[in-house]
C-alpha cells in the first residue's frame, strides 16, 4: 500500500491515532469515497460533516473494515489495517457505534455489555474454559460490567432485554458496549439521530464523561453540536474532503459555506 | 463417431432443458421472494397429471393442448399457494418456508394419489413427435428434439418477457435486490403471486415434457427437486441466466460427458474413473463453485435479506425454579416409563417409539445448537447421522463388537468431517450455506452406496491392489457399507475387552418389573440425551455460548465487538456435528442395522421440522418437537382422526357424507402436511411459545410476577 | 399383555435391590442377572385361546411402492376373509395393518409394534428388499414367523433365518427360466442393460452365471447401465442399436419406474423389432400399465412369476374370488400376499398350535397345495419351489395395456438353485 515514501514523515505520522491515505471506494462506476486522506491525533475529537450522501458512513465503513477499500490505506495506531477484518481492528482498539441503534435486542442489557467486556479478555482464558465455565464465574469480567453499567446509568435495568429499552437507553447501552471494548479510538455514527434536545444533551454529556480519554471521530448532522464538541472538523462532499480545520476556521471557510452550508445556517 | 457424440449431447440437452425449466422458476422465486420452495417438484408432477387428464380423453393430439392447459392450471394453483400460504411468511427466515413447503409436498403428493391412484400411467404423444428420424448417419429420437426445441422456445419466451417488458424488468431487479426495488417506490409484493404462478407453470411444462418420454407417477417430482436446487445455487439465486445455463450445463455434464461411453476425442481422454462418480458430480461441482464463488456463478453481490428468525421464547412464564422442577419432573417421568412398559404402555411404545424419539431428540438438539443459536440453517445435518450410523455399523461388523470402541471411532470421524465441512461451508451464508451442507450430505449418501462397489471392482480396487500385500481376493467380499442394502445383523457389546455386557444377556429386576434388552438400551439412550443436554446447556452458559447468542442476534454487531463470527460458527458446527454423530451411533445401536436411508436428505428436512415445531433457540424445544413429530405420525397413522371425523358426521346425521370420505388412514401424510402448514401459519415460534400466547387469557395469579414492558412481543416479528 | 410376564421365568437372576439406586449402572451390581438364550418366545403364545391368531400386515402403504402395497394387501385381505369363513381352519385371523413406509427404520418399528403391542406371532409383507431384510432380523430375534415379499436372493440366501418363509419367487428362479429359454430360443450372445443398483446387479450376476453353465459359446457382447433414477436412455439405446446384429438378445435388469421409462424410450426407437428384449418384470401389470403401448412394441419377453391366466393348482378359484372382490384381475403381488397368508394359516393348522416356534418347525419342508399346485418350502432355505414361466407381452384385444402370453413353464424343482448354492445355513 502507498506510503509517503519519506521515512521521517512515516515515523512522525505513525504516532497518529488514525490515518487514512488516499482512500477510494467505488461501487461499480460510482465513486463513493475519492482520495480521502485524514489524520486523527491521539486524544483528538474530530467531527466529519457533509450533506446527505457525502460518503460519511461509507468512510466509517472503510475505516472500521465493514467495507473493503478499492484503493488506499488505513493506519491505526501506527499499524496498517487496510486488509484486516473488522474484528481485528476492534481488537487493536478501535470502537464503533452505528447509525441505526445496533444493540443485541434479544439479550439482556447486562449480557450486551458483558459480551463486549468478554471480547477484550478473550486471551485470559483457554478454549475449554470458554466452552464450559459459566459466564457468571468470571469475576473480573463481571466487575467490569457492573462498573460500566453504573457509568452509563443502566444498572437499574441491567436484567431487562435490550429490546425493551426506550430509545435513549438503547443509545446509552450502545455507548456502554463500545466503552466496554476498551477502545482508544471511537467512531460515532450519528449517536444523537432521532433524539429530543434533552436526550441529545444527555448523550453528549455521557460521551464527554465516559470517553474523555479516547480519541473520537463523530459523524453528525447537528452542526451546533459539532461546533460545540469538536477539536477539529473535516467536511466531506461527494466523497471528497473539501475542508479541514478548527470549528472556527470551518465556519468561516467560504468554500464550505458555498458547497455545503450555503452560508444561511451559520 | 459423430453420430454417437450427437446422441450423447442430445441426451444431455434433453435433461438439461428439463432442469433449466424447473430451475429457472425456482431461482426467480428464490431471488424475488426468498422462498425455498420444496413443493416445486410436486408442481412439476402436477403438470404431468393435469396433462394426463387432458390427454386421456383426447388421445395423442391432446398432448399439444395439454402443453398449454396444464401449465395454466398449475400456474393458477401456484398463485393460490402464494396467496394463502406463502404470503403470510414474507420477511421471515427461509426456514419457515422449508417447513411450509415440506407440508405442501406431503399434501400435494397424497392428493395426487387420492385423485389419480398410485399406479404409474403412460402419457400418449402425437404421432409426429414419436419415433426416430435419420440424420448424420444415425437415427435420432423425434421426441428428444421436440423437448429441446420446445424447451428452448419456452425459455427464450420467458427470457424475452424478463428483458423486454416492464414487468420483467421489475422482477429481474427484485431478484437481484429487493430492497433497492422497494426504495424506488415499487410495490414488489404485488408481483409475487404472478412470479410464483409463472414459476409453477414453468415447472408444469417441465413435468409434462419429461412425462411424455417415460411415465406419470406420484413420485415424479421428487427425483428432480434436488438437482434443481443445486442448479439454482450453482447459477446464483435469482439469476434466470444462471439457472438456464446451469441447468443445461449440468444436464450435459451428467448425461453426456461423464458417461462411461462418452466418445474420447483425440488427445483428450477423461479420467477413466469419472463415470463411477456419476451421482456425485453435480454436488462436487456445486461445492467447488460455492467455495470459489460464494454467490454462485451469476449471483448478485448484494446482501440477501435473511428475514426474521423467530426464536422460541426468551421470556418464560415460569420462574427458573419452576423450570428446573419441570425439567427434573420430565426426566423423572421418562425414567419411569420403562417400568410401565407392557402394563400401562404397549411394549413397543417404550422399546421403539420412545427410543426413536429420544435419539431424534438428540439429533434435533444438535441441529438447534447451530440453527437456533448461531443462525446456521443446515440442510445437510443427516451427514453426521449417517456418519455415526455407518461408522459404528462398519466397526461393529468388521472390527469389534464393542459399542464403546465403535462410538469412539464414529465420534472421531464425525468430528474430523465436521471440521472440514464446517471450514468449507461457513464461508458462505444463508441459503447457500443450507445448500452446500446439503451437497456434502448428498455426496456422502452416494458414497455409502458406491464405496463397496469401488473397493470390490472399481477405481479403489485398482488403487488398493497397488498397495503391497493387498490382493483382490481380500477386497471382493469386503463390506464397508453394504452398498444399496446396508449392513445387517451386527451384535453389540457394551464394554471393552472382556469387561462389559450384551444387553440381551442380562436382566434387571426391580420388584415386579423386569428390565431387559431394549428397556436397558432405553436407559442408556436417555442418559446420553440428558448428558448431552447438560453439556450443551453448559456451553451456552459459558463465554462461547454467549458469543453464539450474540451472533444469532446480530452478527455484524458481534464482529464490531471484536469477535470473529466465522471462528465461532465453525466451532459451533463441529460441536453440533459431534452430537449429531452421536445420535447416528445410537440409531445404529438400537436397530441394529444401517441402510443408505440413514444418509438420505429427507432426514435433514425432518429434523428441521422437529426443531421448528418445538421452537428454535431453546434447548428443550427440539425435544418437544421430536416428541410431537413422532407422536403426530403415530396418532394420525392409527386412523383416530378420520374415524372420529366419520363418527362425528354420522352422529350429526350426515352418514352419507361420512361414507364418501375415503379410507384416509393410508393417506396420513396428507393430514401431517396439513398440520405443518397450519402450524407454520399460526404458531411460527414453535410449541414452546404456546404458554406465552395463552398468557393474556390467563387469570392474574398465573402471570409472571416480573413486570413486563407493555409493548414487547414474545417472539420478535410475531405481531 | 398379561401373557408376557412369564417370559423371564427361566432366567437365572439375583434378587432385586431397592429400586432407587438400581437405575445407574453402578447401582446395578445387586440386581443384574444373565438370561438364558431361549428367552423371548415372541408374542402371542400366552393366554388367549387358539380361536384367534394375531397377524401383522406390514406394507409400504405410503411412498413409491404404494400401488404394489395395495395389490399385495388385496391378496392378503382376500385370504384372511376366506380363512376366517372356512371350516378347514380351526381359528380365525385377527389382522392389523402397519405402514412400513420406505425405510427400514419404519419397517422395523411397524414390525415391533405388530409383535409387541398387538401380540402378533405372525407377520407378512414388505416389497422392497432393504425393508424385508430388516424385518427378517426382527423376525429372527423376536421369533415370529415372517413371510416377506421382495425378490432379493439373499432374503432366503445369505441373510436367511429359520423364521422366514418366502412365497415370492426370487431373482435366481426367474434367471433360471430366462437363461434356459434364451439359449433354446434366441441364442447366447447377450447385451446387458442394467439399472445401477442392487436389483439390476443381481439380475446380471444370476443370468451371467447361468449362461456360463448352459453354453460354452456364451458371450457378453455388450454392457450398458443407467442410474437407478435415470430418465434418459437415448444414448444407451444407440449403443444397444450398434449391437443388435452381434447380440441375440437384450437382457434388461430393471424393474418398476426404471423399466417403464426404458421401455417407453425403447419403443420410440422401435428397439423391440430390432432385438428381442428380455426382462425380469415386464409382465407385471404395473409395468405394463405404466408403459402402455410401449409395453408390447416388438419382441418383449419377460421371466414371469405369475399371471392370472395360468392353469395351475387352485389359481382359477383364486382369480375368480379376486375378480369378484376387487373387480380386477390379481397380479403377482396379490398372489404373493394371498399365498403368504395361506402359508401361515396352513402352518398353524398343521401344527395345531399358534406358537410361532412350533409353526416354524412344521412349515419347514412342508409341501402344500397352492395356486401353483404343490409347492414346498425347502428345509435348507425355506424358499417356495414356485414354478416360473417365460412370457411375451403381446398386443391387447382392446385398450393400450399389453396382454401376457405364456411361452414355456419351468417346474419349481428345476428352477430353484441347489441347496448348497444359496448360502443359507439352515
Amino acid at each position: 500500500m502507498a506510503t509517503t515514501g519519506d521515512p521521517a514523515a512515516d515515523a512522525r505520522e505513525s504516532t497518529a491515532m488514525l490515518r487514512t491515505e488516499g482512500l477510494v471506494k467505488r461501487f461499480g462506476s460510482f465513486t463513493a469515497i475519492d482520495e480521502v486522506s485524514l489524520t486523527v491525533e491521539r486524544g483528538e475529537f474530530r467531527s466529519i460533516i457533509g450533506p446527505n450522501g457525502a460518503g460519511k458512513t461509507t468512510l466509517f465503513n472503510l475505516i472500521s473494515g465493514a467495507l473493503d477499500a478499492t484503493e488506499g490505506a488505513v493506519y491505526f495506531n501506527g499499524e496498517e489495517v487496510t486488509d484486516r477484518p473488522p474484528e481485528k481492528r476492534i481488537q487493536l482498539g478501535m470502537g464503533r457505534s452505528f447509525q441505526i441503534s445496533n444493540v443485541l435486542d434479544g439479550l439482556s442489557v447486562r449480557e450486551n455489555v458483558r459480551l463486549a467486556v468478554q471480547a477484550t479478555r478473550r486471551d485470559s482464558y483457554g478454549l475449554l474454559e470458554s466452552l464450559f465455565r459459566p459466564t457468571d464465574r468470571y469475576d473480573e469480567i463481571n466487575e467490569a460490567v457492573d462498573r460500566i453499567l453504573e457509568q452509563v446509568g443502566l444498572a437499574a435495568v441491567a436484567e431487562e432485554t435490550a429490546a425493551a429499552l426506550p430509545y435513549g437507553d438503547k443509545r446509552r447501552l450502545e455507548i456502554g458496549a463500545v466503552l466496554a471494548t476498551d477502545p482508544e479510538l471511537v467512531l460515532f455514527d450519528e449517536p444523537t439521530a432521532g433524539m429530543s434536545p434533552e436526550q441529545t444533551q444527555e448523550t453528549v454529556d455521557l460521551i464527554r464523561d465516559v470517553l474523555a480519554e479516547q480519541s473520537l471521530v463523530l459523524v453528525e448532522h447537528d452542526i451546533e453540536l459539532v461546533m460545540e464538541l469538536s477539536d477539529s472538523i473535516t467536511v466531506l462532499n461527494r466523497g471528497e474532503v473539501i475542508a479541514e480545520g478548527s470549528p472556527e476556521a470551518i465556519a468561516n471557510d467560504p468554500e464550505v459555506q458555498d458547497a455545503y452550508i450555503g452560508g444561511a445556517e451559520l | 463417431m459423430v453420430e454417437a457424440l450427437v446422441q450423447q449431447l442430445l441426451d444431455g440437452l434433453t435433461v438439461g432443458m428439463v432442469y433449466a425449466l424447473l430451475a429457472s422458476g425456482l431461482s426467480v422465486i428464490f431471488g424475488v421472494m426468498n422462498v425455498i420452495n420444496f413443493a416445486h417438484g410436486e408442481l412439476f408432477g402436477l403438470g404431468a397429471y393435469f396433462a394426463l387428464a387432458v390427454v386421456s380423453p383426447l388421445g395423442g393430439v391432446g398432448f399439444y393442448l395439454a402443453l398449454l392447459v396444464a401449465p395454466l392450471i398449475v400456474g393458477g394453483i401456484g398463485v393460490l399457494i402464494e396467496r394463502f400460504t406463502v404470503r403470510p411468511l414474507y420477511d421471515r427466515n427461509p426456514l419457515y418456508h422449508i417447513l411450509l413447503t415440506f407440508g405442501l409436498v406431503l399434501i400435494i403428493s397424497d392428493l395426487v394419489i387420492l385423485v389419480w391412484g398410485p399406479e404409474p400411467t403412460s402419457l400418449s404423444r402425437p404421432e409426429f413427435i414419436t419415433g426416430t428420424f435419420d440424420a448424420l448417419g444415425g437415427s435420432f429420437s423425434r421426441y428428444a428434439v421436440f423437448m429441446i426445441v420446445f424447451g428452448s422456445i419456452v425459455t427464450a419466451g420467458v427470457w424475452a418477457v424478463l428483458n423486454y417488458t416492464r414487468y420483467g424488468l421489475i422482477v429481474r431487479a427484485g431478484a437481484q435486490d429487493r430492497r433497492m426495488v422497494r426504495n424506488l417506490g415499487i410495490d414488489i409484493d404485488q408481483y409475487y403471486s404472478l412470479v410464483f404462478g409463472a414459476g409453477a407453470a414453468l415447472a408444469a411444462v417441465a413435468g409434462i415434457v419429461i412425462a411424455g418420454r417415460g411415465q406419470v407417477t406420484p413420485g415424479l417430482g421428487s427425483a428432480f427437486i434436488i438437482p434443481a436446487f443445486v442448479i439454482v445455487v450453482l447459477g446464483g439465486l435469482g439469476s434466470f441466466k444462471g439457472a438456464v445455463l446451469g441447468g443445461i450445463g449440468v444436464g450435459v455434464l451428467q448425461e453426456s460427458v461423464i458417461k462411461p461411453d462418452f466418445p474420447a476425442i483425440d488427445g483428450f481422454t477423461l479420467v477413466p474413473a469419472l463415470p463411477q462418480f456419476d451421482g456425485m458430480i453435480i454436488f462436487i461441482l456445486m461445492i467447488g463453485v460455492l467455495v470459489l464463488r460464494p454467490r454462485g456463478l451469476f449471483g448478485s453481490e448484494f446482501n440477501e435479506e435473511s428475514g426474521q428468525l423467530l426464536v422460541g421464547a426468551d421470556r418464560s412464564l415460569l420462574t427458573d425454579r419452576q423450570r428446573q422442577f419441570l425439567g427434573v419432573g420430565t426426566v423423572g417421568l421418562l425414567a419411569l416409563l420403562p417400568l410401565a412398559s407392557g402394563s400401562l404402555l404397549e411394549p413397543s411404545t417404550v422399546e421403539f417409539l420412545m427410543i426413536r424419539i429420544l435419539i431424534w431428540g438428540l439429533f434435533a438438539l444438535s441441529l438447534d445448537f447451530i440453527m437456533g443459536y448461531a443462525g446456521l440453517v443446515s440442510l445437510g445435518h443427516v451427514l453426521f447421522w449417517g456418519l455415526g450410523s455407518y461408522t459404528a455399523g462398519t466397526v461393529l461388523t468388521n472390527a469389534t463388537e464393542s459399542v464403546l470402541v465403535a462410538a469412539a471411532v464414529a465420534l472421531a470421524v464425525g468430528t474430523a468431517v465436521a471440521y472440514v465441512v464446517g471450514y468449507l461451508s461457513i464461508r458462505v451464508s444463508g441459503v447457500y450455506f443450507a445448500m452446500i451442507t446439503l451437497g456434502f450430505a448428498e455426496l456422502y449418501h452416494n458414497l455409502v452406496i458406491d464405496i463397496d462397489g469401488w473397493i470390490q471392482d472399481g477405481w479403489l480396487h485398482t488403487v488398493l491392489t497397488a498397495v503391497p500385500g493387498v490382493d483382490s481376493a481380500m477386497l471382493v467380499d469386503f463390506e464397508l457399507t453394504g452398498g444399496s442394502e446396508g449392513l445387517f445383523g451386527f451384535s453389540t457389546f457394551y464394554g471393552v475387552g472382556d469387561i462389559g455386557v450384551h444387553l440381551d444377556g442380562i436382566a434387571v429386576y426391580l420388584g415386579p418389573v423386569t428390565l431387559t434388552d431394549r428397556l436397558l438400551l432405553y436407559y442408556i439412550i436417555l442418559s446420553v440425551l440428558v448428558g448431552s443436554f447438560f453439556i450443551l446447556r453448559r456451553i451456552l452458559n459459558a463465554p462461547f455460548g454467549a458469543v453464539l447468542k450474540g451472533i444469532r442476534e446480530n452478527e455484524t454487531r458481534v464482529q464490531f465487538l471484536g469477535y470473529d463470527p466465522t471462528v465461532y460458527k465453525r466451532r459451533a458446527f463441529v460441536i453440533s456435528g459431534m452430537f449429531a454423530t452421536l445420535a447416528g451411533v445410537l440409531s445404529a445401536l438400537s436397530n441394529p442395522f444401517v441402510s443408505p436411508g440413514a444418509a438420505e436428505w429427507l432426514k435433514s428436512g425432518e429434523v428441521i421440522i422437529m426443531v421448528v415445531l418445538g421452537g428454535l433457540g431453546t434447548l428443550f424445544g427440539p425435544l418437544i418437537g421430536a416428541f410431537v413429530f413422532f407422536g403426530l405420525e403415530e396418532i394420525i397413522q392409527d386412523g383416530v382422526v378420520f374415524d372420529s371425523l366419520r363418527g362425528l358426521l354420522t352422529l350429526v346425521g350426515l352418514s352419507g357424507v361420512a361414507d364418501t370420505i375415503p379410507d384416509f388412514t393410508r393417506r396420513w401424510r396428507l393430514v401431517l402436511g396439513t398440520v405443518f402448514v397450519l402450524f407454520v401459519l399460526f404458531l411460527p415460534s414453535g410449541l414452546v411459545s404456546v404458554p406465552a400466547k395463552l398468557e393474556p387469557y390467563l387469570p392474574d395469579r398465573f402471570r409472571p410476577t416480573r413486570a413486563t414492558p407493555a409493548e414487547q412481543p414474545t417472539a420478535r416479528g410475531d405481531d | 399383555m398379561s401373557g408376557e410376564t412369564g417370559q423371564y421365568d427361566r432366567r437365572t437372576v439375583l434378587q432385586a435391590a431397592g429400586a432407587t439406586g438400581a437405575l445407574g449402572v453402578a447401582g446395578l451390581a445387586g440386581c443384574i442377572g444373565s438370561t438364558d438364550d431361549d428367552g423371548g418366545d415372541g408374542g402371542g403364545n400366552g393366554g388367549a385361546d387358539f380361536d384367534t391368531v394375531q397377524l401383522g400386515i406390514l406394507e409400504p402403504f405410503t411412498g413409491d411402492f404404494a400401488a404394489l402395497a395395495e395389490e399385495r394387501n388385496n391378496g392378503e385381505t382376500l385370504a384372511v376373509d376366506e380363512i376366517n369363513q372356512s371350516d378347514e381352519f380351526d381359528f380365525e385371523f385377527e389382522t392389523e395393518e402397519y405402514d412400513t413406509q420406505l425405510s427400514p427404520e419404519d419397517g422395523v418399528q411397524a414390525a415391533q409394534s405388530a409383535i409387541q403391542d398387538d401380540g402378533a406371532g405372525f407377520i407378512t409383507g414388505a416389497i422392497s428388499s432393504s425393508v424385508a431384510l430388516s424385518i427378517n432380523e426382527v423376525a429372527g430375534n423376536q421369533e415370529v414367523v415372517y413371510t416377506p415379499g421382495a425378490a432379493d436372493v439373499s432374503i432366503t440366501g445369505s441373510n436367511c433365518n429359520e423364521y422366514v418363509f418366502r412365497f415370492e419367487t426370487n431373482t435366481a428362479q426367474i434367471a433360471e427360466v430366462m437363461t434356459q429359454w434364451m439359449v433354446d430360443n434366441l441364442g447366447d450372445k447377450i447385451h446387458y442393460q442394467i439399472a445401477d443398483y442392487a436389483y439390476g446387479d443381481s439380475v446380471r450376476e444370476e443370468v451371467d452365471r447361468r449362461m456360463q453353465n448352459l453354453s460354452d459359446s456364451y458371450e457378453e457382447v455388450g454392457f450398458t447401465s443407467s442410474a437407478q433414477g435415470a430418465t434418459n436412455f437415448e444414448s444407451v439405446l444407440t449403443q444397444i442399436e450398434d449391437n443388435v446384429d452381434a447380440a441375440d438378445a437384450l437382457v434388461v435388469g430393471a424393474t418398476g419406474g426404471h423399466l417403464i421409462r426404458f421401455l417407453a424410450q425403447a419403443a420410440g426407437r422401435d428397439l423391440g423389432n430390432q432385438i428381442p428384449i428380455v426382462t425380469t418384470t415386464g409382465s407385471f401389470s404395473v409395468v405394463r400399465g405404466g408403459a402402455g403401448t410401449a409395453g408390447y412394441n416388438g419382441e418383449i419377453y419377460s421371466g414371469t412369476r405369475y399371471v392370472p391366466g395360468i392353469e395351475t393348482g387352485d389359481n382359477r378359484a383364486f382369480v375368480e374370488a379376486y375378480q369378484n372382490e376387487y373387480d380386477s384381475a390379481p397380479d403377482n403381488f396379490s398372489r404373493v400376499g394371498y399365498e403368504s397368508v395361506y402359508t401361515i394359516a396352513t402352518g398353524i393348522q398343521e401344527a395345531g398350535s399358534r406358537d410361532p416356534t412350533v409353526v416354524r418347525e412344521t412349515l419347514s419342508g412342508l409341501s402344500r397345495e397352492t395356486i401353483f399346485g404343490e409347492v414346498t418350502f425347502r428345509e435348507c432355505d425355506q424358499q417356495a419351489t414356485n414354478p416360473v414361466w417365460m412370457a411375451q407381452n403381446v398386443a391387447p384385444d382392446q385398450g393400450e395395456v399389453a396382454d401376457v402370453e405364456l411361452l414355456t413353464k419351468l417346474e419349481g424343482e428345476e428352477a430353484i438353485p441347489a441347496c448348497d448354492a444359496v448360502g443359507c445355513g439352515l
